[in-house]
Order: structure tokens, then sequence, then C-alpha cells
């Protein structure tokens, strides 16, 4: 963390876009049927359905109202299947939900696929190295990763950095806090 | 330029890491090396979040053994969730492995049967019970019950005007009033049970009024009684119980078969040889007759159960068996 | 209980040197993490809890006292320079707070919002000290029915209140309460929703779920749509803090934002959305140039931002003397008890008295701390906004990372926290809030407990449910609260056109 930016930029305000996803936005265009809310809403049904399913392969009650495992469960499904079909309605009506442009210099209108995709690459990444090959590793890899997607690409500063900043979340951890992370082949040295 | 400028930041996070490293304190600490049985580096898995009575069991363990230097050096590591299921499931397959010891106990045993998991106590071998912990039954000061029987009576006459809080399904709490309802010829799954969470929920209910009784292990409610604001009518004891002066027992209301607690005990992966069990249950015997345990009971009001080795073997065998059977009437288990 | 005594008892808790060392680690760090843009106190609570993890109860709550506050006035300090609000308290900052930086008046803006804060927090903190032991009184008497009321009163309104659609916010609360049927119930021991996975057991963890929403949601979010790799960054090098006349400007709207803030915080009635928009649209209309409103008005920073932190303060009062959290920030603290195996409710004023005064006396301290530190100290915290973007967001990736796998110590909630992520992605790319949904996770299974153990102990009688006089005045209440948003929906809304800022749903999403 302890470096000049890669890609040196104004301290004042941003002047104009400057993509930095490598890949050309793919944003859609306003005015078609939004695709993307739509499956949404099919996310929900599909959550409610599952709630639905799933409370009814619950036992019956013991308790003394009658009430049991699966009647909130019930309530729950039903409700979000309703508000489900209310959003699908609404989304091809035409009303559509204002993303979230809290960040100030982020167009939500031009999505960059191959950055995010990297981002959740390198997550997995993460997860799956810390019990193959511990947590300095795993680390090193996700800091990466993640800095690379977003825009730090040099090919020797950005490594090093993120080396750094993996040993010094992992020594914090461990000897600051006594919080045991994996040490992988490291285990048994110091 | 920026360099420095960050660099300012990163000392400022160095040294709050430090700082809090000084604050946390170590507790590494060396054994002495006399003593030829001393068993080397341990690792004792607590079954559940730091601060939770396994892990307070788990670290007075560890205490004692150093101190009484029965062990070079003991670790404690937490594995929580489920009831302890999560920690059994990943100690049970480490057939063999030796240093290697987790923290048990009734919960752990009701949270196998209840969930329905594949590996059980079973996969385990026991080295000894250590704690526990007794049950009581109380009601508000102003409630008609004066005596157990009055609720037991009550409750046989209409279960449902009878709501009795205690802890979550299939703990300790509703495995006593099971054992209890069925020796007094009440089917347990009639009795209407409500279950409270921790830190007072209970009590408040029973304060209020909101539920006729209160089940939970004598510590939940011991201030209240002292203070004559809930009235306990039992001691899940065979003996009278020192927090609980003048409460009758199980014994003393004619049902001395109910004697029941809330155990912890500490066990070792299966597939250990003979020495290797005999080394962890002569270090857990030493320990228990060591001064730094007595304090420990002492300190922290824990009743001493302690059983080791092959009797509590046996034991733990027909607690599995009444449990099981509880917990079956209770529809916990099919 | 005048709860005088018990308060300066919490001091000696809180005065003694190592806690007052763990108080300014926590607002240090709370206000390092805070300032950085689209972290609001939610997340940085949810960031730093494994900070506390080594230490006594005591000494870890008063660090979260220090970074609840630190992370507060960091949430401010990025909507005045930066404009990128952190919270939904902050968005009404925001507006004539970044005015006033782009016209050089930053350091004013940052000096009425560090003063206001910290009037606003020391009265409110005093009025928790004074209503926590008169409501857990009242709260001794209420029963399950009674608390129930209340849990459907605070879904509805963070359903409807939260978020700029009724609809999307009730999808997100749905979702929520989806979530939160996941692993054993509690009142039959059946797992529900488990897929056989044991590690669902347990349910999916709260902070996990936070967690995973903002912070990796986030990142996604900025590697999928940023459109520069630097912020854009007002100066405030070399500036005066306030004038005489700023102080003129300030005293009045910083005691009303505190009456607005305060008693709205109180009631479970979602966020601190509501109060700032108040206190914003009364300076207004108060003022005698309502014209500078939009344009960099002082009052406009002041009423707010004091309003914010005294309803932060009086979210408080129901976590601690009933459990029920009223916010993503409540959501967190509350973990963070449950962590320590204390379950905030009516009980623990007189099984907790230590730990519950010394945490108050602590927001004392905190907010003291607060303003000694960061009024000379702002421009440190501006410089954790140089280190390039694409290593700022790499490092609350990291930490977001190791906060959900020391947890459990399993890899598998890595996963897990990504699939939240992508979900907190998604919602924000369409639109939906993130709060509603963490309420419906927390608080739906407390209301689905209270519910049932409502008919449990009435034998199966509906009626049980409105058998109270409480219970009647709430239902009554929350059928007013859902006529009158609407009407003050579409007053905010206008203010906001008039003053050319973002709609509410759009950062009430980055809580």
């Amino acid at each position: 963390m302890t470096s000049p930016t890669d890609q040196p930029g104004t301290a004042g305000p941003v002047e104009g876009p400057t993509p930095v996803g490598g890949v050309p936005p793919t944003g859609a265009a306003r005015g078609r049927i939004a695709w993307g809310e739509l499956a949404f809403g099919g996310l929900l049904s599909a959550v409610a359905v599952t709630v639905l399913v799933d409370a009814a392969g619950l036992p019956a009650s013991t308790s003394a109202s009658g009430v049991g495992p699966a009647f909130f469960p019930a309530i729950v499904g039903v409700a979000l299947l309703a508000v489900a079909a209310a959003l699908i309605v609404a989304v091809l009506r035409g009303h559509r939900g204002t993303p979230d442009e809290g960040e100030g210099d982020v167009d939500p209108s031009r999505t960059q696929v191959r950055p995010a995709l990297l981002v959740v690459g390198a997550v997995l990444a993460h997860g799956l190295l810390l019990d193959l090959a511990g947590y300095l590793v795993a680390a090193f890899v996700a800091f990466w990763g993640i800095a690379y997607a977003l825009g730090a690409r040099h090919p020797v500063r950005t490594p090093v950095i993120s080396l750094a900043v993996a040993a010094v979340v992992y020594l914090g951890f461990t000897y600051g806090l006594g919080i045991d992370l994996p040490a992988g082949p490291l285990e048994g040295i110091g | 330029m920026r360099i420095t400028r960050t660099g300012t930041i990163a000392a400022v996070l160095a040294a709050l890491v430090a700082t809090v490293s000084a604050c946390g304190g170590g507790s590494a600490k060396g054994g002495g090396d006399q003593g030829a049985k001393q068993l080397a580096r341990l690792n004792i898995i607590a079954p559940a979040a730091p601060g939770s009575g396994w892990d307070q069991t788990a670290r007075a363990v560890q205490d004692s053994l150093q101190k009484a230097d029965l062990a070079r050096q003991v670790e404690v590591t937490n594995v929580p969730g489920a009831s302890g299921t999560v920690a059994l499931a990943q100690v049970a397959p480490q057939k063999g492995k030796k240093d290697l010891l987790i923290m048990s106990g009734l919960a752990m045993m009701s949270g196998v049967l209840t969930n329905g998991t594949d590996v059980t106590l079973d996969d385990l071998t026991p080295v000894a019970r250590l704690i526990g912990e007794y049950e009581t039954i109380v009601v508000p000061a102003s409630s008609p019950y004066q005596k157990l029987d009055d609720l037991l009576a009550a409750i046989k006459a209409d279960p449902k005007k009878v709501p009795i809080a205690g802890g979550s399904a299939g703990s300790a709490d509703q495995i006593f009033i099971g054992l209890l309802a069925k020796e007094a010829g009440i089917d347990p799954a009639t009795v209407n049970y409500v279950p409270f969470s921790g830190g007072g929920e209970a009590t408040t209910a029973l304060l209020g009024n909101k539920v006729a009784a209160g089940v939970a292990g004598t510590g939940e409610f011991q201030e209240q009684v002292k203070a004559g604001k809930l009235r306990a009518l039992v001691v899940s004891a065979a003996k009278p119980v020192e927090s609980m002066p003048g409460v009758p027992t199980v014994a003393d209301v004619g049902h001395p078969g109910v004697e029941f607690y809330n155990w912890r005990s500490i066990m070792a992966p299966n597939g250990l040889t003979a020495e290797q069990k005999k080394a962890y249950v002569d270090a857990v015997t030493a320990m228990h007759a060591s001064d730094a345990w007595k304090a420990t009971l002492k300190e922290r009001a824990w009743e001493d159960t302690f059983l080791a080795g092959d009797e509590f073997g046996t034991w733990l065998g027909q607690e599995q068996t009444r449990v099981r059977g509880v917990l079956t009437e209770l529809g916990l288990v099919k | 209980m005048d709860g005088i005594s018990e308060l300066l008892a919490g001091f000696a808790v809180a005065l003694t040197l190592t806690n007052l060392g763990y108080a300014l680690i926590g607002t240090i760090v709370g206000t390092m993490i805070g300032v950085l843009p689209g972290i609001g106190p939610a997340l940085t609570i949810a960031l730093l809890l494994p900070l506390t993890y080594g230490l006594e109860p005591a000494g870890a709550f008063i660090m979260f006292a220090g970074i609840y506050y630190g992370a507060m006035y960091g949430g401010s300090t990025t909507s005045i320079l930066l404009k990128t609000p952190g919270e939904s308290g902050s968005i009404i900052t925001a507006i004539d707070g970044n005015k006033m930086a782009r016209a050089g008046r930053g350091a004013a803006a940052l000096a009425t919002a560090a003063i206001g804060s910290f009037l606003a927090g020391t009265i409110a903190t005093g009025l928790l000290a004074v209503a926590a032991p008169r409501i857990v009184d009242l709260a001794v008497r209420l029963g399950a029915p009674d608390y129930l009321a209340l849990m459907v009163l605070a879904f509805m309104c963070v359903g409807s209140l939260l978020g700029g659609s009724m609809l999307r916010g009730f999808a997100s609360l749905g979702l929520g309460l989806a979530i939160g049927l996941v692993g054993i119930d509690f009142q039959s021991g059946q797992a529900r929703l488990d897929f056989g996975l044991v590690r669902l057991l347990d349910g999916i963890d709260t902070v996990l779920l936070i967690v995973g929403l903002f912070a990796i949601g986030e990142v996604l979010y900025v590697a999928a749509h940023q459109q520069a790799s630097t912020f854009g960054i007002a100066s405030v090098a070399g500036q005066r803090w306030m004038t005489r006349d700023d102080w003129r400007r300030s005293w009045k709207p910083w005691l009303r934002g505190t009456a607005i803030g305060f008693p709205l915080g109180t009631i479970p009635a979602g966020g601190s959305e509501v109060p700032t928009f108040l206190s914003y649209s009364l300076e207004r209309r108060l003022s005698r140039r309502p014209e500078e409103f939009g344009n960099g008005a002082i009052e406009g920073v002041a009423g707010p931002e004091a309003a914010n932190n005294a309803n932060a303060a009086g979210a408080l009062v129901p976590l601690l003397t009933l459990g029920i959290p009223t916010s993503a920030t409540a959501a967190v603290i509350l973990v963070a008890f449950q962590q320590y195996g204390i379950q905030p409710g009516p009980q623990l004023l007189d099984t907790e008295p230590a730990l519950v005064w010394g945490l108050i006396a602590s927001l004392f301290i905190g907010n003291a701390i607060l303003l000694v530190l960061n009024l000379p100290l702002v421009g440190l915290w501006v410089k954790m906004l140089h280190i390039p973007k694409p290593y700022l967001y790499a490092g609350i990736g990291l930490f977001a990372l190791v906060g959900a796998y020391a947890v459990n110590g399993s890899s598998f909630d890595v996963y897990l926290l990504l699939v939240v992520g992508v979900l907190g992605y998604f919602m924000r790319r369409f639109g939906f809030p993130i709060a509603p949904l963490i309420v419906g996770a927390i608080l739906g299974p407390l209301a689905e407990l209270q519910l049932r153990r409502a008919l449990d102990i009435a034998g199966g009688d509906l009626t049980t449910l409105v058998s109270t006089p409480f219970t009647v005045t709430v239902y009554s209440l929350l059928a007013l609260v859902l006529c009158v948003p609407a009407l003050l929906r579409l007053r905010t809304r206008r203010a906001q056109q008039a003053a050319g800022i973002p709609t509410p749903d759009r950062e009430s999403s980055t809580v």
C-alpha cells in the first residue's frame, strides 16, 4: 500500500471518464427490456419456491400451539413469491431501478465484465489456496488479483506490494491478535 | 512524495497492531521438564466460540495441565458450530491422531442425535467426564404452585395451560423436563415447552408472569431465587446443592431416578493405542487432583462430576440410551 | 435506578489506562476505515470485529464505542470531500458539504460536522443513559406478542422507508427473511434450508452477510463500473476552521438536529435517512436565506450531521434494552454482543451493568477523543484517499476475506462470502436497497421466535397477538407510519431535485 499510483491521477475533480477495464463497455442501452432485473425477479421467485419446498418437507409440529418449523417459512415463501410477481410485472411495465452511483466516478450504464470476473476469480482462488498453500499465498493471490482487476498492472510493483500486504496481514493476525491463520508450507517455522 | 505520506499511515498501522498485541498479552508459558509422564504438545478443540461454556472448560483444562506440569504446551482451538457437531465431524476422522483432544458433553450428544449426522460420540474415545451443572425448576414468587407435585398435577390436568420456559430444542433443560414428566407418568410430548434463548430472556418472562414455570441450569436463576423473586421447586441432584440451599432434590420429591446434570467431558479420536489412552486418563486424573483445577472449580461454581476411563465409557453408553429415549419421545429424534 | 451513579461507575471502568488505550485505538482505526469511500459504520465495525477477538468483553466494547463514532465521523469526511456518502445518514451532508468544499470552505464544513456530531453525540448519549433504565422497567412487562408487534413495525418501516421503491424494499426484506431461515430451527431443532451442509446448520453468519454484501459487493461494483482509478478529492490545506459567523449559524441547527435525531432513533423506524432529511428541510424552512441551501449552506451540514449522530445513539436504546436492532449498524453491534455470549435485552442492565455502563461512558469518551483528534488530524485521514484506488479496494477485499475466514477458520465461509458479494453487486446494480435484507435476516428469526412463543404460551389462540394495549397501540401506529412516509418521500424527493443530488435509494444501499 506504499507506492505511487500506477496510473497517476489528478487530485482535483475527475475530468471525464478514463476506462480502466481493458474491455469496451458493454452496457445495455436504455429503453430495452431490462433483462437483468427480470432475471432478478426470477431469482426471487426461485428462492421463494425453494423456501416453500423445504417447508413442505419439514415434520409436523410438536409444540402446544400446533405451530411448527414450517409455519414461518410458508409465510415468507408466499410473501416473497407475491413480491417477486409484482416486481416482474413492474419491470415489464417499464419501471426500472436506479443503480447505485454512490462512489462518484462509477457509471452503471457501462459494465466491464472482465475486471468483475477477475475479482470473482481472485476470491475463488483465495478460498482454494487457503487449504492448499496457506494464508500467505492465498492472500497474496487475492490482493494481486483484485488490484490487477482494478487497474494496478505494473509487472513488478503490483506483486511486490501484494506480497508485502499479505505478509503484514498474516503476521498482524497471527502474532498481533493471536488468531490462527493456516501457515501452509510454512508450518513449523517460527 | 506520496511514498512518505502513505509511509506515515503504514507506521501508524504498525504501531496500532503493536499496541493491540501488547495489550492483548501473551499466554504462552514454558513448562518445566520434570515428570516422566508429561504429555508433549497438546491441542484441545473447544467445539464452540471463544467465551462459551466449552471454551471456558477447555481453557481451564489448558491452564491446569500447564500449571501442574502435566503437559509441556497446550493449545486451545475453537471450532464452533451446530452444538459442536462441526468440531466432531472434524476430529472423528483423524483416527489415531496423537496429542489431539476435544471437549464434548451433553449438548453435543443431543445435537448429534437431533441433527441426525453420521458422525456420533461413538466415533470418539472417552477420556473423562469433568464437570456438570444441575438443573432446577422455578416458578414466579406469586405462583400458586408451592411444590413440584402441584406443578406436575397442573400439567397432568391441562398441559397447554402450563407453558414452561427453557432453553433451545433438545437442550439439557428440555431433556430434564422430559425425563421428569416421563417419571411422573406424563407424556413428555404433551408438555408445553417454550424455548427461550439465554441471557435472562426466560427470567424476564417468569418475572412478568408470562409463563407458568421455568427450567434451566442452577446458575441461570440463582440470583433471582436468592432475592425471593422466583421459587425453586426442585434441583436435579441426588444430594442437596450448595448454591441452592433449602431446595428439594429429586430424591426428596420421590423421583431419585431422574438425577441429571448438564455434563462436560474431554475425549480423543478413536484408534489410539492402549498406552496413549492410559496416558490421557492418567494426565487428566492427575489434573483433577491438582490445586489449580480445584481452585477453578470453586471460582466458577462448577460441580465436580469427575469420572475417567472405562467407567466413564460405560456411563456414557447408559446416558446415551436415556437421552435418546427421551428425545425420541419428545419427537426430536426419529 | 437513577442511572447517574451507574454511569459514574461506568466511567470508572472506561477511564483506566488500558481501556482509554482501546478507545483511542478504536477511534483511530474507526475513522481510518470509515473514511474510505463507500464504507459506512456497519461495514467498518464488521470489518474490524476480528481486532477485538482476543480482548475481554469490557475492553472490546470500549473499542467498539470508539470505532462506532470514528466510523461515523469518517463517513461525513468522505461525504464532504468526495461526495461519496458511505451510508444513508451522510447523503444530506454531501449536498451542501461538498459544495462548501468545492468553494474552498471544506475546513469549515468538516469543523461544523465534527463539533455538531460531538455535541449531538454527547447530548444523545446522556439521554441514552437516562432513558435506558426507564425503558428496561417498561420492557420487563412486555411479552412475546408485544415484541412481535415491535418487530412487525420494524419490518414495515425498514421495507417501506429505505430505498426509492416500496416494492424493492420489500423484495430485499423478503430475501433477508429467507436467508434468516437457514439453519437449525431454535424451537423444534429441525434443520431448514441447509442443503445437507453441516456448515449451514448454524445459519449464515451476520458479519459474513454484511461484509459480503457491502465490501465484496463494493469491490465488484467498482471493478465493473469504475471510470477512473483515482479519486477527485477537494483539498482543505491552509483553510480556516469556523468563523464567528459560522458558529452563529451552526449552534441552533446542531441542537435542533439532536432533538430530531434521538427520538427517531429510539423507535424501530429504520435508519438515519429520515431524521437527516427532516433536519435538512427544517433548517431550510427556518433559514432567512433558503436559496443558499444546495449551494453550500453551513446549516445544511450542521443540522443533518447532528441529527445523524443523535440518531445513532438513539438506536442503541432499543438494542440495549429490548435486544432489537433497528439498523444495519445496530445489527453488527448485536453480533458483537452475541460473540461474547451476551444477549442484549431487559436483563442486560442487571446482569452486565459494568459492561453496559462502561460502554455508555466510552461513547462519551470516544466522542471527546474524536473531537480532539480529528480536527487537527483531518489531513492525515484525507491521505488515506491518496492510496491508489486498486490497492485501496484490494485491501478492503482482503480484509473482508480475512474477517469472514477468521470467524470459523473455514474456507467454506470464503465461498459463501463470494456468493453473498455477487448478490450484493446485483442488488446495487438493479437498485435494490441492501439494509432491509440485513434487518430481515437478523430480525426474521427473532420475529419467528416471538410469534411461535406467543402462540405456544397461548396454546394456539391467534387473538393473543393483539391481546395487550401495547400491541393495539403499535399496530395502530403502524397504519399511521405507512401513510406518512409516502408524503414525506414526495417532499424529500422535491428537496433533492431542487438541490440536484442523487435520490436516496442510490446511496441507501451503501449503508
